[in-house]
């Protein structure tokens, strides 16, 4: 091979190192990585084809109608079924997934609801403190929508924010008044 | 990488949907549903692999990064949700517990059904707030995964018992055959004394309805100390000792403050006439053979064998009557004991005596406890209540008014019960509380006559040793699962209630009865139910149905009787007194209780276990504690093995050297060597009840002369702290009584500037504040801190390694000479510094500054460089070499965990917290109740439970908090202040009431600690 | 005057020297080599496979505990990463000095160097809790708010120094080696050998263009590599003298820890050519025991100032009048781990005595012997700084022992398992002497130039 061959595979060498780590160290926004390993849009199937829509949306529910533990406790909560049979004894016996509801009902058992969003377990998350601190009693409504989206326009429940640490950071950092900003806020 | 991940998982989903159809999916659905709705799929079980096997199909079928979930978890919400209950917010009831002799009012806290936390009745007349480290511990007894499921039978002849197998069986099983075996009559009972006039009632109707008789015994016993109260004084009462109206406290070997009788309300009590800033403060003075948590807390401590109690107790009399001007009969006086006899100083009698004259009325002598059960107990009660009586203490710190009139334990049982066994007068033995065949000497013969009883049922929730023998367990269940009140101390009355349905197939010992009398077709109540039964007694007291949740919500009702009259020394007591001359040459034995193990009830609580003994250090392990001198002259090291010989019966035991031991007595603590039942606590060390001597009908624990003979075998013993001396560095400041009031507080105090500016706080100032004067060791703050926190336990192996993980740990020091120091305890916990080092050090940023000054500890940041643990002066943080969250995942362990606090994983450093969430929480309810914090809303789980208040947490920019003012107490002072770590946490300086020239190392006068290495004892001051 | 001693031995000339150079790189390895490195190798293996086991039950298999956090790893990797130095001073800092004898030893001492660093960059990285979150040491953009390393903290100071560090060394190593790639892939016979080495140097042609570069980036190189040899170690001593601890926290670390270095490097120079010497009898020739001598004689003078430090460090604590200190230093020598300090002490400054002799000094089995003990005694140097210091600080109550396992045992042996394995590898494929710079030292202190010396090379 001639010295020119060798020579540029030499060169070679140095663009493909060059090239490495110029990629690792250039604006990382630019790639889709921003949201590896965070499930923004994860919309599972659920066992029962429960209708924010349908509930909150066309018939106007209020939220904390169902997820009464808003406002006590740092967990939503998943409505116990006898929130739901409050309706559906009477509402929509006939469709077949409200008979399944009853049927798990009168049998004393639950549902598998799919957990959609998921904080790992050495977040602290108070949706209470959070719920309080930004409503009036009557636009609450608003305040789920500004980390759950327009819930009452889904069908299926649906992850929109990325609930990662620099999300809830930007908040903390942006609202006024200010939030808490310690490590201890959320990690204990 | 590139496609969009809002679409993927939809299609992924879908893929997934027609496997949700599987039957075989839908019946693991079921099953899940079956197991505990705790359990989230967390790859443990068959289901989150089948999935995880399908999601990894899936998801490379469908596209290499599409951003897919897993495990995929599941929420499971309440079919009806019970209405007290709101996921993740805590209930707290009030409750009660009964630990062998002290009773104590709690308040227990549980998440959405299960017992998590216990701390102290605030309002409970006895124990107040504080907690001993055993009732903060017995909560993860409840947990234990060796309990017993259910009721066993078993059916083999009792003969072969011993290579029988066992069966569960249904209770209905049970029920028919005890009943049927019932009806034969001849019934016995064993138990141990039981607080519950409820429970005794239901006993007496049940045993009348079968001709049976009751027997009871108690472990540690008080028997001696009534008989002589009956003697003395008419009535065999355990009598109450009010210490908040004693000056002077003389006690000969009774560890008030540690395992005799009532020890969280004594200490309570105690500390409540120790105030130093008050005009008198009141003084301690111990006599000890072993040292114990009350002889390291004492003002003046001196060493005599358990032989000589008596002796000294008379020596003292005889000054004390001279002093009045009467004086001891002939032939008691050649009993008492001089000075040079007892190997004091001169003059050391007599100046005890006349501080005790001088203190007439306001003065306290106390004998008792186990090591006081030598040939002489009796003798030795009947001269310290002669003594109480000639100095007016009676009737004053010593009243019969709220008598504790429940312990009844009598030696005589035991031996009575056994006679009838062998004259085959019983044909149903019920042994319920208790454990013989373990606390009883194999040489007495009970565990043999078993055989001879017809049906052996025992209560007990483990296979022990004794349940083990017996034809059918019916395991009770846990305080924790059932009913009852009780009186602890006359006219104080606690309720017991249930905090969580029996996690297993098991039935309160009252139900029990309840059920077996009704199955044998001789009813004893209406009533179906203990419960039932105890409600209608109670409300016929309490009043109305409002008036008994009332009382249900307050957990007891009555006070202590206040006052009361000195009673009469009767004159016959003096007669009685015969004291025995003690045969003993050589080392005497003493049989000793420890402050985590005593009776070894609990002993498969790992946290007791782990719980370094306030004394010795030691965890993990039993030892013969032999004084400096006598280890030195029979060549034994700590962890040389030796064998004790009491007269035949024999153990092996390595031994441990213990500075301030009597050198004519060698100690060993009961509560070890559990045999049965117990996995956790098989063979962990041995059993001491094996030395007990039976002798003239009564059991004798000390005062028996022990061979003690040296063998080649080494164990390593496992102590947490190595090294007791202070190397004359200012850890613990200390001071006299008459110094601090001429303005020596001891501390040295030195000049500190900083280039630095400091950080700014707008709005809370956290602090903590620990009084070195009130802690008295007691180690409840570890327990506690362990059981709020989620800290794992190690092992012995790993302890040896230095790897134990609490993060409070009460560091003990002594000082002065090795055969009689001083000691001073220290609790230690993350300092949470102004100038932390720990943080600067940290790479990743996982430990940091809080804006309310609190030292934040990031687990999930953290990746384990441990710069910090080495940087940090205290050394108070902890590392997870391994993955020890592991032992929580075993059976039932897991509820145990706070929900509230992160469970650590591998490699990463963890530290006290100042119990951040509980803080969290205060701030949430005052918020929500739109107030600011109030000082004391917050309390660490450290500071809940210490029964003399000795740690106090609060708000430093509140001037008028506690805890402000403690930081301007002028006892106060920073650990290693010239280091200018600048820590939050402040000690307040111990000040010892005595007339001796303390010793405080700091200065440079330090006698040299007794300690291996206290050569290397480093004299400089800084100045 | 003194006559000049002759560098190069046996009256040479260009030819032999290629060829001699050239031979253990051209000609197959002999069983000597083949024992040593398989033997290596698998203590190499071992130690990947004790790593992993390591990485995946936990730290608790070492004997790292509490107090002690840092314990063998550390020590270990401040142990080769000193050894590092050597090579960075004779290559660079020699050569800024002009010092010809400097060309004969260069190289070896430059691979000894890039290969001990990374033996070092090993142990920062598993010795941490959760090894597979080390990324987090690295400033990079991140989700989390997003957060930043600690810049305050050495740890991070040393991520820093040592890839640096690494990097440089590398290229000044490359850069010497390019002309000899070539020399070798004019001299290959298969056509593979061709490739790979005329890939390797770059399309060297030996033009004078070439050769007026090659001198211009090896000088800069060698300015830009001199300050490192001191900075590494200076930072890697902050990892100490940082902190708070008595006996670490010490402002004579950095000068103190780069002489260690400098010590404890030319020992295992010294080590390894007498070792190539044996391997390689025709080295000595180049590698000649006036090379050995002049090290040697660096090797004492490092050591008595290694000795100075260990003296000032008592003066300084006894004149600090900080008890804490006194009592970490009167504990080093008497305490519990006296028999680590004094190894130390003999090892490092006692027996380099022994080079006042001349005879000693041109003696390679003694100088071997010596370097062995001079190594030894430099890691006990660096497990008397962190284990002793750690195991009794401010509060008696802390105070422990490092509980050593045999783990601990594994990592260390190991890690010469992989060094040794990449030497051994580097004296078969790479020229072990820069031919290059070692032929214009051919006539230093030759007395006749007689033209036999016809050019060899190309």
């Amino acid at each position: 091979m001639s010295f020119r061959h060798q020579a540029r595979l030499g060169q070679l060498l140095a663009v493909t190192v060059a090239l490495i780590v110029g990629l690792t160290s250039c604006n990382w926004k630019q790639f889709t990585w921003g949201h590896i390993g965070y499930n923004t849009g994860y919309a599972p199937k659920q066992p029962i084809p429960f209708s924010h829509k349908l509930h909150a949306g066309d018939n106007k529910i209020q939220c904390l109608y169902c997820h009464t533990n808003v406002e006590y406790a740092k967990h939503s909560a998943i409505p116990s079924l006898n929130i739901c049979m409050n309706c559906h004894l009477l509402v929509a016996t006939d469709k077949p997934a409200i008979q399944e509801l009853q049927k798990k009902y009168f049998a004393g058992e639950s549902i598998n609801w799919v957990k959609v969003h998921m904080l790992p377990d050495h977040v602290k998350f108070n949706h209470k403190r959070h719920v309080h601190r930004f409503s009036q009693p009557e636009d609450r409504y608003v305040a789920c929508q500004k980390c759950h989206g327009e819930v009452a326009k889904m069908d299926v429940i649906e992850q929109i924010s990325s609930l990662s640490m620099g999300w809830c950071i930007d908040c903390h950092r942006s609202s006024e008044p200010k939030g808490p900003l310690n490590c201890s806020t959320c990690h204990h | 990488m590139e496609n969009t991940p809002v679409d993927t998982p939809n299609q992924y989903w879908k893929s997934l949907d027609e496997k949700y159809q599987t039957p075989e999916f839908l019946k693991t659905l079921e099953n899940e549903f079956a197991s505990s709705p705790l359990k989230s799929e967390d790859g443990q079980d068959g289901l989150a692999r089948r999935q995880f096997m399908k999601l990894m199909g899936a998801s490379v079928a469908l596209s290499a990064a599409a951003c897919v979930r897993r495990p995929v978890q599941k929420i499971i919400p309440y079919n009806k949700r019970p209405a007290e209950i709101i996921p993740d917010l805590p209930n707290y009831y009030a409750s009660s517990w009964f630990d062998g002799t002290q009773g104590l009012g709690l308040v227990v806290k549980t998440r959405e059904g299960r017992p998590l936390f216990v701390s102290g009745n605030a309002e409970h007349p006895l124990n107040g707030r504080g907690l001993s480290a055993r009732a903060s511990a017995h909560i993860l007894s409840l947990y234990d995964p060796d309990r017993l499921k259910g009721p066993i039978f078993n059916s083999v002849n009792p003969k072969k018992r011993r290579n029988s197998l066992r069966a569960d069986a249904k209770w209905e099983q049970i029920d028919a055959k005890v009943a049927a075996q019932l009806k034969k009559g001849d019934v016995a009972l064993l138990t141990a004394s039981y607080p519950s006039e409820h429970t005794q009632n239901l006993i007496s109707s049940f045993l009348g309805k079968f001709s049976g008789k009751k027997y009871v015994w108690d472990t540690m016993t008080t028997e001696s100390l009534r008989e002589a109260q009956k003697i003395s004084y008419g009535s065999a009462v355990v009598p109450s000792y009010h210490f908040d109206k004693s000056l002077l406290t003389v006690s000969l070997d009774a560890d008030f403050l540690g395992t005799y009788l009532s020890p969280v309300h004594f200490t309570r009590n105690f500390n409540l006439s120790r105030n130093p800033e008050g005009k008198k403060m009141a003084k301690l003075i111990s006599f000890h053979s072993v040292p114990s948590l009350t002889a390291l807390n004492a003002d003046d401590g001196y060493q005599v064998a358990a032989s000589q109690q008596l002796g000294l107790a008379l020596g003292l009399l005889q000054r004390v009557l001279a002093g009045k001007g009467s004086g001891l009969t002939a032939e008691l006086k050649k009993f008492a004991l001089t000075d040079e006899q007892l190997g004091f100083e001169n003059g050391t009698l007599t100046t005890v005596a006349k501080q005790l004259l001088e203190n007439s009325g306001e003065s306290l002598v106390m004998a008792g406890g186990i090591q006081c059960e030598t040939a002489n107990a009796i003798n030795l009660q009947l001269v310290v209540n002669w003594l109480n009586s000639a100095l007016g203490n009676e009737g004053k710190t010593i009243t019969a008014q709220s008598s504790y009139q429940s312990l009844e334990g009598k030696t005589a049982d035991i031996f009575e019960l056994m006679k009838q066994i062998d004259d085959g007068k019983v044909k149903t033995l019920i042994i319920h509380d208790l454990n013989p065949v373990y606390s009883l000497p194999t040489s007495l013969g009970f565990e043999k006559r078993l055989d001879k009883v017809e049906m052996v049922i025992t209560t007990s929730n483990w296979m022990d040793e004794t349940s083990y023998l017996a034809n059918v367990v019916a395991p009770a269940g846990h305080p924790m699962e059932n009913w009852n009140e009780f009186e602890f101390a006359k006219g104080v009355h606690t309720i017991q209630q249930p905090t969580v349905r029996p996690l297993g197939d098991t039935r309160s010992f009252e139900d029990s009865l309840l059920m077996w009398a009704q199955a044998a077709g001789s009813e004893i109540t209406p009533e179906k139910t203990f419960f039932e039964l105890l409600k209608k007694k109670v409300s016929g007291t309490v009043g109305s149905e409002a008036e008994w949740f009332e009382y249900l919500q307050k957990g007891f009702r009555g006070q202590v009787a206040e006052g009361g009259s000195a009673r009469g020394l009767s004159s016959a007591a003096a007669s009685q007194i015969q004291p025995v001359e003690s045969k003993v040459e050589g080392l005497e034995l003493v049989i000793f209780p420890t402050v985590h193990m005593t009776d070894g009830s609990l002993a498969n609580v790992s946290w007791l276990q782990e719980l370094p003994d306030p004394v010795s250090k030691i965890v993990w392990d039993n030892v013969l504690t032999l004084s400096p001198k006598t280890a030195k002259d029979m060549g034994i090291k700590d962890g040389t093995v030796v064998t004790v010989e009491v007269n035949g019966a024999s153990l092996k035991v390595p031994a441990y050297i213990q500075p301030g031991q009597s050198n004519k007595v060698a100690g060993i603590a009961l509560g070890y060597g559990r045999q049965a039942g117990m996995e956790l606590a098989k063979n962990v060390g041995v059993n001491a009840a094996q030395l007990i001597q039976a002798i003239d009908g009564k059991f004798q624990y000390a005062g028996q002369s022990v061979k003690v003979t040296k063998t080649s075998e080494k164990i390593e013993l496992a102590i947490t702290q190595g090294h007791n001396s202070m190397e004359g560095r200012q850890i613990v400041a200390e001071s006299t009584f008459k110094g601090y009031k001429d303005g020596k507080t001891g501390i040295h105090r030195h000049q500190i500037f900083s280039i630095w500016g400091q950080h700014k706080y707008d709005g809370h100032k956290w602090g903590m504040s620990i009084d070195l004067n009130t802690c008295t060791g007691c180690s409840a703050c570890m327990v506690a801190c362990q059981s709020e926190n989620n800290i794992p336990v190690v092992g012995k192996k790993y302890v040896l390694q230095g790897r134990e993980m609490h993060w409070i740990r009460i560091d003990r020091y002594y000082s002065g000479s090795e055969a009689s120091p001083d000691a001073v305890f220290q609790p230690v916990l993350c300092q949470h510094c102004e100038n932390a080092p720990c943080e600067t050090v940290c790479p990743v940023l996982a430990t940091v500054h809080s804006d309310e000054g609190l030292n934040d500890m990031v687990y999930n940041r953290c990746v384990g460089t441990r710069y910090c643990s080495n940087n940090c002066p205290y050394k108070v943080r902890r590392f997870n070499w391994f993955y020890y969250d592991g032992h929580h995942r075993k059976e039932n362990l897991h509820m145990a965990l706070n929900p509230e606090v992160t469970v650590r994983t591998r490699g990463v450093m963890e530290k006290c917290t100042f119990c951040v969430q509980r803080i969290k929480d205060s701030k949430n309810t005052a918020r929500d109740e739109n107030r600011s914090l109030k000082d004391g809303d917050i309390k660490t789980a450290c500071e809940e439970v210490c029964p003399t208040s000795a740690i106090t947490f609060g708000d430093l920019n509140d001037k008028d908090s506690k805890v402000s003012q403690m930081f301007a107490s002028q006892r106060q002072y920073t650990l290693l202040e010239e280091v200018n770590a600048a820590p939050r946490v402040r000690y307040m300086a111990k000040i010892r009431n005595t007339d001796r020239a303390m010793s405080n190392g700091h200065h440079g006068d330090e006698k040299h600690a007794p300690s291996h290495d206290a050569k290397d004892s480093n004299k400089e001051t800084h100045t | 005057m003194i006559e000049r001693k002759q560098l190069i031995l046996g009256n040479k000339t260009y030819k032999e020297i290629t060829d001699d150079i050239c031979e253990p790189v051209e000609s197959s390895p002999g069983r000597g080599w083949i024992t040593l490195f398989f033997s290596a190798k698998a203590l190499f293996l071992f130690y990947i496979v004790s790593i992993g086991i390591i990485v995946c039950t936990g730290m608790g298999l070492l004997g790292v505990n509490h107090p002690v956090g840092w314990g063998t790893m550390i020590v270990t990797f401040v142990f080769w990463i000193g050894i590092g130095h050597a090579g960075t001073l004779i290559s660079a800092v020699l050569f800024l000095f002009r010092q010809k004898w400097r060309t004969s030893v260069a190289r070896s001492a430059e691979a000894m160097t890039v290969f001990a660093v990374m033996t070092a960059g090993i142990f920062p990285l598993i010795h941490t809790g959760r090894p597979w979150l080390d990324f987090w040491l690295i400033p990079y953009p991140n989700q989390r708010g997003p957060l930043w390393v600690n810049f305050r903290s050495p740890l991070l100071w040393d991520v820093f120094a040592v890839s640096t560090y690494a990097t440089v060394s590398i290229v000044f190593w490359y850069v010497g080696l390019v002309p000899d790639f070539a020399t070798i892939r004019d001299r290959a016979k298969t056509n593979l050998r061709k490739k790979i080495y005329g890939i390797l140097s770059l399309g060297w042609r030996g033009t004078g263009r070439n050769w007026s570069h090659y001198e211009m980036v090896y000088m800069l190189l060698a300015g830009l590599s001199t300050p490192l040899v001191l900075s590494v170690h200076t930072i890697v001593s902050f990892d100490f003298a940082v902190s708070s601890l008595p006996g670490w926290h010490t402002t004579i670390f950095p000068p103190y820890f780069v002489a260690g270095a400098i010590f404890s490097g030319f020992g295992m120079v010294v080590t390894l050519l007498t070792l190539v010497r044996i391997g390689f009898p025709k080295f000595k020739d180049y590698i000649t025991i006036d090379h050995m001598e002049v090290m040697n004689k660096i090797i004492m003078a490092t050591g008595m100032m290694v000795g100075y430090a260990y003296g000032s460090e008592f003066f300084i604590a006894w004149y600090s009048g900080v008890p804490y200190e006194k009592y970490a230093f009167v504990n080093r020598a008497v305490g519990p781990y006296w028999w680590a300090y004094w190894t130390m002490v003999t090892c490092n400054v006692i027996i380099p005595q022994i080079f006042w002799a001349k005879w000693a000094r041109r003696s390679i089995p003694i100088m071997f012997v010596v370097s062995i003990f001079v190594n030894i005694g430099m890691w006990f140097e660096r497990f008397v700084i962190t284990v002793t210091s750690l195991h009794r600080d401010y509060l008696p109550s802390n105070w422990g022992m490092y509980a050593w396992s045999r783990w601990d045992a594994a990592i260390l042996f190991g890690s010469f398992g992989m060094f040794l394995t990449i030497f051994l590898l580097y004296l078969r494929f790479f020229p072990a002497i820069s031919i290059a710079e070692v032929k214009p030292m051919l006539y230093v202190g030759r007395k006749t130039k007689d033209a036999k010396g016809g050019h060899g090379g190309h």
